[in-house]
């Protein structure tokens, strides 16, 4: 890391915080939904405290967390339609 | 130069290659400066405990202090986040007009709040907009991060160096305006445009990705209202705080009390978002200032300054705004306020109205120019590098150094036009 880089990152981390906060009202008000999560190291990582600590500026572990909400949603509409059915479906018989 | 001058001359330079180098932060910096200038100057029988207890300006820490908690209390009720939301929902999707009026927004709403504050709230904005549009943001950013460094140019309240120089001085705060913002007003649509052009084919290439239709959500009105009426009060109060026979720094901290009670936030928690790192550096390196203004020093330097003007209040006001102005480029421009200061009170001139806002444009402007020492730069440059948009520090040192060169040049002559042909001070 260039020392310009070091002079940057120094600067920037002191405001970081606001920053993030100040991003996530600008989100709310623009009325883009926004949702943030405290995890705690879990148990089978142990020993692998820095890497997960590095995490949230990891941009590929974004992305594919991205695409894991997507499939997550898309997997539990599926589930709630099938139920739903399901359920129509006995309704009918009874 | 006597020996102890020669000390305290090289702790005041020391002290601003700590805070330049970034060894330690700014206050830590001008503490360890004003420690040794303390040390120096009883030793050597300069100036006694006393004395050296003087030299700590109450009046910049209270109106240093009435800003910030008023500022603080606020941008938290999230008036200015709204506000700039709505303006640039105004202009949908066209690139250049987006351009023009984040800039002019982001320099309205430094008027009012630090330029730490300002530049979150008009980057976090910026970011989010040109995202959605799919637009390169480096173009707003950067105009952001210019415009707030103009911004508040022309207020006693608008910048740290402002209320240094506006207190010294010894302006009301009419008479801070009265120079100084129409000045600004002219350079928040000069800057604008000199982006604006240089911008201009990137600009144009620019598409919306998609037309994204905002419905801003607001919420806790109630406070916003009440943030509203706590600004209203506050200019309403500086402008008549001549004919009330109240010093600024008091209105600071009248408002500052009245914000704290009327937006009913918990106090321990914007006492501690306060700006302290800027607090001390002020008050320690005025310290160490006037310990080198002890030396004499500083009136060498306003001789020379005279000498080299040949007297004439035209040509000491010009050199003023380009010594300051580049000066400030490289160092703090509080520090170069600070130490200007004593200097241009020391010069023998009638009228030193044009050698003061010579000095308050100089510091303001050149304060925006290069990424390593400008703070709305570097936090400009953290909000991108955060975003994950790469972006290349030659070409935003070359937007800078353009547009203060095209600001300064153009302070010089709004001060003889203004000072020379309209109030006649410099004929």
């Amino acid at each position: 890391m260039s020392w310009m880089d070091r002079v940057f990152r120094r600067k920037f981390e002191r405001h970081r915080r606001e920053y993030e906060e100040e991003k996530e009202k600008v989100d709310k008000a623009l009325g883009k939904p926004h949702i943030t999560l405290t995890i705690e190291l879990p148990e089978s990582c142990k020993g692998m405290e820095r890497e997960f600590e590095q995490l949230p500026d990891d941009k590929q572990f974004r992305e594919e967390l991205e695409e894991f909400i997507h499939d997550y949603i898309a997997r539990k509409n599926k589930e709630r339609r099938e139920k739903q059915k399901c359920a129509e479906g006995e309704n009918k018989e009874a | 130069m006597n020996e102890t001058a020669f000390m305290l001359f090289a702790v005041y330079l020391l002290t601003l290659l700590l805070a330049l180098s970034e060894t330690y932060s700014l206050s830590v910096s001008a503490l360890l400066g004003a420690l040794f200038t303390a040390w120096l100057g009883i030793n050597y029988g300069l100036f006694g405990y006393e004395e050296a207890l003087g030299f700590i300006d109450v009046k910049l820490a209270m109106l240093l202090i009435g800003i910030m908690i008023t500022v603080e209390t606020a941008s938290r009720s999230g008036l200015f986040r709204v506000f700039g939301l709505y303006a640039i929902k105004l202009v949908r999707a066209n690139p250049k007009l987006l351009l023009i009026v984040l800039g002019i927004l982001s320099a309205a709403v430094s008027l009012f709040l630090s330029d730490a504050a300002a530049v979150l709230i008009v980057s976090a904005t910026a970011l989010a907009i040109s995202k959605d549009l799919g637009y390169d943001p480096i173009p707003y950013v950067t105009t952001a991060a210019i415009m707030v460094n103009l911004g508040g140019t022309g207020m006693l309240i608008g910048s740290v160096s402002n209320m240094i120089i506006g207190l010294n001085a010894g302006f009301s705060f009419t008479e801070f305006s009265q120079y100084l913002l129409p000045a600004e007003f002219m350079l928040w649509f000069i800057t604008v445009g000199v982006l604006a052009l240089y911008y201009g084919k990137k600009l144009e290439t620019m598409k919306p990705r998609s037309l994204v239709e905002y419905k801003i959500k607001v919420e806790r009105k109630g406070e916003m209202l009440r943030a509203g009426f706590i600004l209203f009060l506050m200019i309403v109060l500086y402008i008549y705080s001549d004919r009330l026979g109240l010093p600024v720094e008091a209105v600071a901290m009248a408002v500052a009390v009245i914000a704290l009670a009327v937006m009913k936030y918990d106090s321990a928690r914007i006492f501690s978002e306060i700006d302290w790192d800027t607090v001390f550096f002020v008050i320690a390196f005025l310290f160490v200032i006037r310990g080198v203004e002890k030396t004499g020093i500083l009136n060498e330097l306003a001789q020379i300054m005279f000498q080299l003007s040949g007297g004439e209040p035209l040509l000491t006001s010009l050199l003023t705004l380009f010594v300051s102005g580049i000066a400030s480029v490289f160092l703090a421009n509080v520090a170069v306020a600070l130490t200007f200061t004593p200097a241009v009170k020391a010069l023998p001139l009638a009228h030193k109205e044009p050698v003061w806002s010579a000095l308050v444009l100089g510091t303001n402007l050149g304060g925006g120019t290069i990424p390593v020492t400008s703070i709305v730069f570097a936090m400009a440059i953290g909000a991108l590098k955060h975003e994950e948009v790469s972006i290349d520090l030659g070409e935003l040192t070359k937007v800078g150094a353009m547009v203060t060169t095209v600001q300064l040049l153009f302070s010089a002559l709004y001060i003889i036009v203004y000072f020379g042909v309209i109030s006649g001070v410099l004929l």
